[in-house]
């Protein structure tokens, strides 16, 4: 069996696995199948599967399963509107060590407590579907969202736990998933532009042949007219040189008729007619060469993992011995990009943000930064 | 990259709605770009240099993110599942039918030139082709396998098939038997609209008003439909008419047209057929004319490797000598005339009598038996016991006279009196004379009537015969459990029309009309149950026909000048088409058994006068067939 087919048999026997799929010479066996595939597929289970042609041929009132199976249809129609949503835990493990990184500066860490709270990732799977006289294309794409950005990263090399959904609260992702969108509209354009490119072509191709053709039959009408008229000019210069009575009469009769042809091309509207045609099959074929892209949200889950918020009691390394005192402040830890964030630790003396180094002052409980320090000494 | 402006017209309604066209100008370029909503799906429509792309983004969206805020969740390992699904069935180009699997098993014989076919059309030619294959090589399953394929993928959600009235439910049946597809006639103006899988008679459909200068199914042009099929269309060879104004307003993304002889006689009806499938594509007329005719003939080409070639961009055409597969049985004919002896004789002139000049209605007036033949005469002709039948509920029937009524008392009480019944005994000779040829060998029965099927079955079995009987009204699994029966153990199946359509009897050739339908598309469908492919032997078509009756005559002509003379299984319906016998007359019947009533009903009983007509009948027919053959030979002639 060549990648192809295996990758087929795995996927049934993954599809079927709680319906007792059995193998035997080389022929898979269904025993039994949901209701609804068997109402998609049209035939009630059992059925008995093979994956490679050759097989196939020997085995009577098997199927045979390959690109394009209408049985690999039917299972992905069965799960359309199946896995919509999901939530997942990353199971994150930080070590308490993980303190010591923390850039103390004159402190030290006299006890430490954590909290644990989560953070959540939404992520979007889009599906584009681009449809083109007989030939379709799929592209399928995934957006992880953190921060309102888009987030390059795969979280499914990440370890899982079970997920709770009393963990995390009531979530609206709706600004994320447009985020998403916005971006997924920007990717089809350059997946379909291949496509676009022969269709144009193609197209062309077509609407030069009727633009041609209408042309065509425009200019032979009013050749047609201009020969009809040149007749009757010619006919009527030899009535002013015939004499027999006859030849005039003839002359007088073509000259009659030719001028009732000539109302008759003129009236009818050709011209105007063959527009409306020509235009009727310019958008005939326009329609026929029609791309039509049909895009859906397949997908929404939500990943979630720890922040563990460390608190910390600090006190001046000098003073361990004789001061009571200990200043207690709180950073959060992301497990996930194994960060600290110190956006909330700010200078009591200069109100600066985001301390690079932590300090505590020589009172004992106030946070400073690093220069502020210095200062103070 | 220059965009043009058009406006969208909002498509009418959901799913169901019929899709019109976008009013778009094509000369202008700037850009254009509008949003609609629909039910389910909110989409735009641009046009980037002519190329109308649509998006649509389903609105289901909104769903799921509902979902994540009421925390309802489900297992990854589903979304895992549901992806790796897409990517398995991911097929992008046409390679190869996906449905074939679905239909396989339906069409008993796998022919690999109707798969081809079907594959062409749908890669190579866009789903816009001309089928002309020779008859018999299944030009119906090519084009019912490409429409499966086109609704397997999704490409297709509305469907018009256009066929001559006699093969309305003839296609309802095969697409329904083998491609499980259900489609809906139209009859009125109203169907079209609710209508997504449509077949219509093109005669019914084609009527134009000329008092509002419209088509009286201008519906059908308001429609975009996915996928058109119009069988036998080399009745579109004429610009003029009606029928192909018809055609040539629908609008159309797949346009598939059926026809074994797709030039005639002039090459001006092929380029009138190949205009409806792309306008321009042999130049304007003129240009046709001087590229490709010469002067003064217009059924040779000049250029005629120049103009094949063309051809073969739009039109797939297999000959029968090239395909493999396929084996063409003979068809024998066996007449069996059936001698009356004195009483039954007298009896069925009492009867013909009865109708011409002693049928009165309870005022005493005579009762126009015009109409009422086309249901009276068949059951006469059929058995003793479906005339008894008649006489019976005659007699019972108080809108009568009297007169009549006494009779058909004295008729019936003639026919109670028979002693022998002669019809039943030569069928029962012939039974004897296949069976004692060979034992295995398996017979199909046919009549027209319920009870004559009885009787036949009665006898039969007095002479310990296995037989079945089949007819309308029996279940599937009923059907299925007699047609097993018949191909196993049985040796004789009794069937009527009703109830047999689209059912195969390969596996049996021998086939015994003992009564005839005067309807000779009726008589193609009896044979057609064993003239299939599969069949190994050549098919013997035994008739009864009474002797010195009009029925010798009506069986003559029908199976020994139309049905067995050797055309291939289909091509008879084509020259009655051809023919324009095959519609329905004023009387309901088909316009060929009008024709032999006609006769029947001028003869006044006089056999000599119904013979001189019949000849008439069948001297058109042979004009008819000759035609056919003629246009056969000039397809071949161009094609090769």
């Amino acid at each position: 069996m060549n990648k192809m087919e295996i990758n087929n048999k795995k996927l049934i026997l993954e599809f079927f696995k709680e319906y007792n799929p059995t193998e035997k010479d080389n022929i898979l066996r269904i025993p039994q199948a949901p209701k609804q595939f068997e109402e998609i597929y049209g035939k009630k289970a059992p059925y008995k599967l093979v994956f490679s042609l050759n097989k196939h041929n020997t085995t009577q009132g098997s199927e045979l399963i390959a690109k394009g199976s209408y049985f690999l249809s039917s299972m992905k129609e069965y799960m359309e509107d199946k896995g919509q949503t999901s939530l997942i835990k990353l199971s994150i493990k930080t070590p308490d060590s993980i303190i010591k990184s923390i850039p103390l500066g004159n402190c030290l860490v006299l006890k430490t407590q954590k909290n644990i709270s989560y953070n959540f990732l939404p992520e979007f799977t889009l599906l584009s579907l681009s449809q083109a006289l007989n030939e379709k294309k799929q592209f399928l794409k995934k957006y992880l969202i953190n921060n309102n950005q888009i987030l390059d990263m795969d979280l499914t090399e990440f370890k899982c736990s079970k997920p709770n959904p009393n963990e995390i609260p009531s979530l609206d992702i709706s600004e994320q998933f447009d985020i998403a969108k916005n971006n997924f509209k920007e990717d089809i354009q350059e997946n379909i532009l291949p496509i676009k490119i022969k269709l144009k072509e193609k197209l062309q191709t077509e609407l030069e042949r009727i633009n041609e053709y209408y042309s065509n039959q425009i200019k032979e009408k009013d050749e047609e007219i201009e020969i009809c008229r040149r007749k009757i000019n010619k006919m009527k210069q030899d009535l002013r040189h015939t004499f027999y009575e006859r030849d005039v009469n003839t002359l007088k009769r073509n000259i009659k008729d030719s001028e009732v042809r000539l109302d008759m091309l003129k009236k009818k509207g050709y011209k105007e007619r063959l527009d409306e045609e020509k235009e009727f099959h310019l958008r005939d074929e326009m329609d026929k060469h029609a791309l039509i892209i049909e895009n859906k949200l397949v997908n929404a889950s939500i990943f979630y993992y720890p922040i563990i918020t460390f608190s910390l009691a600090l006190t001046q390394k000098s003073k361990i011995k004789s001061s009571k005192k200990s200043k207690t402040i709180e950073i959060p830890y992301d497990s996930l990009f194994k960060k600290f964030n110190f956006e909330s630790l700010i200078c009591e003396s200069c109100k600066k943000k985001n301390i690079k180094e932590i300090n505590i002052c020589n009172e004992g409980n106030h946070l400073v930064c690093k220069s502020c320090m210095k200062k103070y000494k | 990259m220059a965009n043009s402006k058009k406006t969208h017209r909002k498509p009418q309604g959901p799913k169901t709605s019929k899709r019109t066209r976008d009013a778009k100008p094509l000369k202008t370029s700037q850009s254009s770009q509008e949003t609609q909503k629909e039910e389910e799906v909110d989409y735009t429509i641009i046009y980037d240099k002519n190329l109308k792309i649509k998006e649509s983004f389903s609105l289901d969206a909104e769903k799921i993110i509902e979902k994540i805020s009421n925390k309802k969740f489900e297992e990854r390992d589903v979304f895992e599942l549901r992806l790796k699904t897409k990517e398995a069935a991911k097929n992008s180009e046409i390679d190869e039918l996906i449905s074939y699997p679905l239909i396989k098993k339906r069409l008993q014989y796998n022919l690999p030139h109707q798969q081809e076919g079907a594959l062409r059309i749908l890669k190579y030619l866009d789903g816009r082709a001309l089928l002309a294959d020779e008859v018999g090589l299944g030009k119906t399953i090519t084009a019912g396998m490409v429409l499966k394929e086109c609704i397997v993928r999704g490409f297709v959600k509305r469907v018009l098939i256009l066929t001559p009235p006699s093969l309305v439910n003839q296609w309802k049946e095969e697409l329904s038997t083998k491609f499980e597809l259900d489609f809906k006639d139209i009859n009125t103006e109203k169907d079209w609209e609710s209508t997504e899988f449509a077949i219509a008679s093109i005669d019914r459909v084609k009527h134009f008003n000329t008092k509002t200068n419209k088509f009286k199914h201008a519906e059908a042009h308001e429609i975009y439909w996915d996928l058109i099929i119009i069988d036998e269309a080399h009745k579109l060879k004429d610009k003029k008419t009606f029928r192909w104004k018809f055609v040539d307003k629908l609008q159309k993304k797949r346009l598939l047209l059926l026809t074994a002889t797709p030039f005639q006689n002039n090459l001006i009806e092929l380029y009138n057929l190949l205009a409806l499938l792309r306008r321009g594509h042999l130049g304007t007329l003129s240009q046709f004319r001087r590229k490709f005719l010469y002067k003064g003939s217009e059924r040779r080409p000049m250029n005629p490797e120049e103009l094949k070639q063309k051809l073969g961009e739009v039109i797939v055409r297999r000959r029968r000598d090239e395909v493999t597969g396929i084996k063409y049985m003979k068809r024998v004919p066996k007449i069996h005339s059936v001698e009356l002896n004195f009483d039954e004789k007298r009896i069925y002139n009492e009867v013909s009598n009865l109708l011409a000049s002693n049928y009165y209605d309870f005022k005493g007036d005579p009762i126009d038996t015009t109409l009422a033949m086309h249901s009276i005469l068949p059951k006469i002709t059929s058995s003793s016991r479906s005339s008894m039948e008649f006489l019976e509920s005659l007699i019972k029937n108080p809108k009568y006279a009297e007169k009549t009524k006494k009779m058909a008392q004295d008729i019936l009480n003639g026919f109670k009196n028979l002693k022998q019944d002669t019809k039943i005994n030569s069928l029962l000779m012939i039974v004897e004379k296949i069976l004692s040829q060979d034992k295995k060998t398996k017979i199909l029965i046919y009549t027209k009537h319920p009870a004559t099927l009885k009787y036949i079955s009665g006898m039969l079995k007095k002479k310990k015969l296995k037989v079945i009987e089949f007819q309308g009204g029996l279940t599937p699994d009923e059907k299925s459990r007699r047609i097993e029966e018949f191909s196993t153990k049985g040796q004789i199946l009794v069937s009527t029309e009703t109830g047999s359509e689209g059912l195969n009897f390969q596996f049996c050739n021998n086939l015994i009309n003992y009564d005839l339908p005067w309807n000779p598309m009726a008589v193609e469908q009896r044979i057609g149950r064993i003239d299939r492919i599969g069949q190994k032997k050549d098919m013997n078509i035994y008739s009864l026909a009474t002797k010195d009756t009009m029925e010798e005559h009506v069986v003559n002509l029908i199976i020994n000048k139309m049905c067995c003379i050797g055309l291939v299984m289909g091509e008879l319906p084509i020259i009655l088409f051809n023919m324009g016998l095959d519609s329905n007359g004023k009387s309901g019947s088909t316009k060929f058994e009008e024709k032999l009533m006609k006769a029947y009903l001028y003869s006044d009983n006089n056999l000599t006068r119904f013979s001189t007509e019949i000849d008439r009948v069948e001297e058109e027919i042979h004009k008819g067939i000759l035609e056919y053959s003629h246009t056969q030979t000039n397809t071949k002639e161009l094609f090769g």
